[in-house]
């Protein structure tokens, strides 16, 4: 462990300014994930391929830890605190507070399906989500994924809540995650209202252990009626 | 066939791989290039990965700072502390005290700001350990950025400091407030500076009793009689 004397007093309200004993830079100390260890390792090369395959695993479990068991925990907790205490129409409000302008952005860059789906797809690689397929067919492309990762948390009764009422941002459905919302909001209802279609479909299963599906229509005109009326909204283009 | 290439309109790399390639997760990319010593392509698998986690974790913190912020502007910034104890009080009763020395609560600190990718180092003084964040992975970060709001007036939940991210409320909450509740000293205290620019500091007291006063009155609490 390297140690390396610092200038005394630079902290501010230590007990003392001449009293610091010894630094030890990040690095150093044991942590994971360890992405610059494994970067020598990996260069290092036969020598120490076991090393960096420990160190890509730690790495991986690492930030598998921080993503579900922080970030991706918080982000079901808040909406769930928002219904509990304000009442649930307050979630799918605050879904479109926060992503209409980003959404609009999103558009801005007008975005290919197969972008869409090399995007969709590294997303959910990052959130550890198992058995991904990716399928064409005739009019979409549909893409299924387990419902493990993410989803997996956020249908934990414990963290996320489910609708009570049937809302546009719930596909009409009661039972629904309030952070699955984000996806009715993002994905279907502010871009149908934008620009008269949503850009991707969201199928979730209603059973915490199933698999959840998205589809992709080749063209707006593809898509059936019923993907706009169970977000409370019309099919414009035919 | 597995294609990680530059994308004009995305403005950097993504696999653009076959539709039967797409699932099949990058750290298992990763280990075969390492096992079958390809080492630039491990480098490369390396950094995309890297930065792919670096952009769902700020996303995600992105929105429970947004989440908060909405909480505010909505309901009075008076709730932001009421959400960050519903959503961690569990948490923490199940946890603290961690049975963890001063020093290992210290690097165990350290390991949470790696899995952040924020950057920080440990100094050791006197009377405690001192995490410097510079940035702190999540809030820190989100401040630099300017993403979600800030408390308009001084409350014992933001150190009495107006400009505290709602989201770095989660700190005093959790590792001041709630700690002394339950073990009669915070866990951690959590300095941040007017200066968004200027690290975070988090001090581990190598006694409790070493703790000054002043971090119990900016919380409007009583530090326990010895």
């Amino acid at each position: 462990m390297a140690i390396k004397q610092r200038n005394a007093g630079a902290v501010e309200g230590g007990a003392g300014n001449t009293n610091v004993v010894k630094e030890t830079m990040l690095a150093d100390v044991v942590y994971m994930p360890k992405w610059d260890a494994m970067l020598e390792a990996v260069i290092a090369g036969h020598k120490r391929i076991d090393e960096a395959l420990d160190l890509a695993g730690e790495a991986r479990l690492g930030h598998h830890n921080i993503i579900q068991g922080v970030t991706v925990q918080g982000t079901a907790q808040i909406p769930t605190y928002i219904a509990d205490q304000y009442g649930e129409e307050y979630v799918g409000k605050f879904w479109r507070w926060m992503l209409l302008e980003p959404i609009k952005e999103f558009l801005d860059k007008k975005y290919s399906i197969e972008e869409m789906l090399w995007l969709d797809a590294e997303d959910l690689r990052l959130y550890d989500v198992s058995n991904i397929v990716v399928k064409e067919e005739t009019e979409r492309f549909v893409l299924t994924y387990d419902t493990n990762g993410i989803p997996q948390r956020q249908r934990n009764p414990q963290i996320c809540g489910v609708t009570k009422q049937a809302w546009p941002w719930s596909w009409g459905k009661t039972g629904m995650p309030y952070s699955c919302a984000e996806l009715a909001v993002k994905w279907e209802i502010l871009p149908t209202e934008l620009q008269g279609y949503p850009i991707r479909i969201n199928l979730i299963s209603e059973a915490p252990d199933g698999s959840d599906t998205y589809l992709y229509y080749k063209k707006p005109e593809l898509i059936p009626e019923e993907y706009f009326t169970r977000i409370g909204m019309r099919k414009t283009i035919f | 066939m597995i294609r990680l290439k530059e994308s004009e309109n995305l403005g950097r790399k993504i696999r653009q791989d076959d539709l039967e390639d797409l699932g099949a997760p990058t750290w298992t990319l990763l280990r075969e290039a390492i096992v079958r010593q390809r080492t630039g392509e491990a480098l490369e698998l390396m950094e995309y990965e890297r930065q792919g986690l670096k952009r769902v974790h700020d996303y995600r913190a992105g929105v429970m700072a947004l989440g908060v912020t909405y909480i505010a502007d909505m309901f009075g910034e008076e709730e932001v502390p009421k959400c960050w104890r519903a959503v961690s009080e569990s948490a923490m009763k199940a946890t603290v005290p961690t049975g963890l020395d001063p020093l290992e609560e210290t690097e165990a600190c350290q390991v949470r700001q790696r899995q952040h990718q924020g950057l920080g180092m440990i100094i050791e003084e006197e009377d405690r350990y001192v995490l410097v964040c510079d940035p702190c992975g999540s809030g820190g970060k989100l401040r630099r950025e300017g993403i979600g709001g800030v408390t308009k007036k001084a409350y014992p939940w933001s150190w009495y400091q107006t400009g505290i991210p709602y989201y770095c409320v989660h700190c005093s909450v959790m590792w001041e407030i709630l700690c002394i509740e339950q073990q009669g000293y915070p866990l951690r205290i959590n300095v941040l500076t007017d200066d968004i620019n200027e690290p975070c500091y988090n001090y581990f007291y190598k006694k409790p009793e070493l703790i000054p006063d002043k971090f119990y009155t900016r919380l409007r609490m009583e530090k326990p009689k010895e």
